[in-house]
């Protein structure tokens, strides 16, 4: 019954995600976003990965496409209906998709095929020799270094722990540290660059508090004193 | 489900996703087709971690949601700034580097 599911899911996903490729509207190519990544949802929480799943409705589902969305709007419905939906010379795409999925099944061959492993249990990834937590679900330290069940990185193969906030929390900030916060630098240049990009120039010669004053907005607005001064015929930069 | 089924509905969801980017017109809907590409690229990270039964696949799906979304913000920041100063978000308007 979950395997049925799980192909479910996943024919969903990609009927969602070639819906959004074909749809003509934005808006539409938005909602088929939407589905397609509440799907993959589901067929995350059902590989085990319920922090991944959560993230991905959070995130994907929940921010990425209400800000696109919003972005829909602002720019008159992303100023759809009117022009062919591909470009002219798109078919090109087949060959060179068509090589793609040649490479993917040459790669394929190098998988083993063993389904999905049987979840290790308790002492999987216990080092020889050394103290190690065997039960994973006592609420106890079992091994005396002061992390209890599936906060301790010994018990994140153990059924009851696998893809929790506790085991992947354990691998973010235990080996995983250094890549965790670059992601951090990775966010603050993403927050500056769209910043930068959406940010109306003030006139030359005139600070940017006094431009932002007579272009009647506040500089908390760009978008709005943006069409103010669109309109009051200053040259856009 | 055996790991290869898992790896061929994510590989062709990353094709869709390319398929979208080279064929469409909007610069919004290309946005959304990266989105699709990063969202196979995420699948094939949870189910090989599912089946090597290795956490650092969860991890590596985390740091795709930050990239995701730093992506989107930035691009649709270039979405708006085009749309301000050409009033479309054709991709063919876009010629200037053309030789």
């Amino acid at each position: 019954m979950e395997t049925v599911l799980l192909y479910v899911f996943c024919v969903l996903a990609l009927s969602s995600g070639v819906a959004t490729v074909l749809l003509r509207h934005p808006i539409h190519a938005a909602l088929g976003l939407l589905s397609c990544s509440l799907c993959l949802a589901a067929v995350y929480a059902m590989l085990g990965a319920h922090l991944v799943a959560a993230m991905q409705v959070v995130v994907q589902a929940g921010a990425i496409v209400i800000l696109i969305v919003y972005v829909v709007m602002l720019i008159e419905g992303g100023t759809a209906g009117t022009h062919a939906v591909f470009r002219r010379g798109g078919l090109i795409a087949l060959p060179v998709m068509a090589l793609f999925a040649v490479l993917f099944l040459r790669a394929l061959a190098s998988v083993p095929d063993a389904g999905p492993a049987a979840l290790a249990m308790g002492d999987a990834a216990c080092p020889e020799g050394e103290p190690c937590e065997l039960a994973c679900s006592d609420a106890a330290d079992g091994d005396g270094d002061g992390r209890i069940d599936c906060a301790d990185p010994d018990c994140a193969l153990h059924e009851a722990c696998f893809g929790t906030v506790e085991a992947v929390g354990a691998a973010l900030l235990g080996p995983w540290a250094l890549p965790f916060e670059f992601s951090s630098l990775l966010l603050l240049a993403g927050i500056v660059g769209a910043v930068v990009l959406t940010r109306t120039r003030p006139d030359p010669g005139v600070g940017p508090t006094v431009a932002g004053s007579a272009g009647g907005g506040t500089s908390a607005l760009p978008v709005a004193s943006a069409e103010v001064a669109a309109h009051g015929g200053t040259p856009c930069p | 489900m055996p790991l290869t089924h898992l790896l061929v509905f994510a590989f062709l969801l990353f094709l869709a996703g390319a398929t979208g980017v080279v064929v469409r017109r909007n610069l919004l809907v290309v946005l959304m087709c990266v989105e699709l590409m990063l969202g196979g690229a995420n699948l094939a990270f949870v189910a090989a971690s599912r089946a090597t039964g290795d956490s650092a696949g969860h991890v590596m799906a985390l740091m795709v949601f930050v990239v995701a979304a730093v992506e989107v913000a930035v691009g649709l920041a270039i979405v708006v700034a085009m749309y301000r100063q050409r009033r479309s978000i054709e991709v063919d308007a876009l010629r200037e580097l053309r030789g």
